[in-house]
């Protein structure tokens, strides 16, 4: 199934694109989908730990099931980023 | 992109703010008060000099969340309308990053909403801003 991932501010800057289409195995969640971006951008890894979800314009609390064409993003914490 | 109904504003603007939009839209027959809040882009962060700002915001995902804010504020106070205007991208020293325009039947409610409005705003609103420093640039929410 196809996820976007739509990213800003330092996401944006670190990984250097807007946009990214990432394809993910039926019943993947959004915690696999964070493993696999600390595994491919290890430059944002620090961030991901202190950062928040939102899955289709919700943040997550949880670990949703990723459904085809959802619309990811990373919320980034009140500082951090650009050294 | 904009919301625009009988009670309340938001739009997100890439140009500079016109706050006569926001006071105009909840000036207001049956309002004792109308207030209105700017945040402006200050020349320094903890005494270290900005240049300006840059603001990126998610959009669409933003304008869901003003909106939740401004239902729940509807809810909690006696407000007749209320207009929320945030612009993006680089913003000079002294400019207004945001303005909030509130009118109430009586002025408590005025003061209380718009305090109720920006703290929540910053707290989960997906809008981003970049400090620049010159040398050395930092993103942090709003």
């Amino acid at each position: 199934m196809q996820i976007k991932l739509r990213l800003f501010a330092a996401f944006k800057d670190l990984i250097g694109t807007s946009e990214l289409d990432l394809n993910f195995k039926e019943g993947d969640t959004l915690e696999d989908l964070k493993n696999y971006l600390t595994t491919h951008y290890p430059q944002i890894s620090h961030l991901l730990l202190i950062s928040k979800f939102a899955v289709n314009m919700e943040y997550q609390d949880c670990n949703p099931v990723l459904n085809n064409n959802d619309e990811v993003t990373i919320i980034m914490p009140v500082s951090g980023g650009l050294k | 992109m904009a919301i625009d109904n009988n009670f309340y504003y938001i739009d997100i603007v890439k140009i500079p703010i016109d706050v006569n939009i926001a006071l105009n839209f909840v000036n207001d027959a049956a309002s004792g008060s109308t207030l209105l809040f700017n945040g402006t882009v200050r020349d320094n962060e903890d005494g270290t000099p900005v240049k300006f700002l840059y603001y990126e915001a998610y959009e669409e995902m933003a304008i869901k969340e003003i909106d939740k804010l401004i239902r729940a504020a509807f809810e909690k106070y006696d407000l007749n309308k209320i207009a929320v205007i945030h612009r993006t991208g680089k913003i000079e020293i002294g400019e207004i990053s945001i303005s909030i325009a509130v009118s109430s039947p009586h002025r408590d409610s005025s003061y209380t909403a718009s305090k109720f409005l920006i703290d929540n705003i910053k707290e989960t609103v997906p809008i981003w801003k970049k400090e620049s420093f010159g040398e050395y640039e930092k993103w942090k929410r709003i």
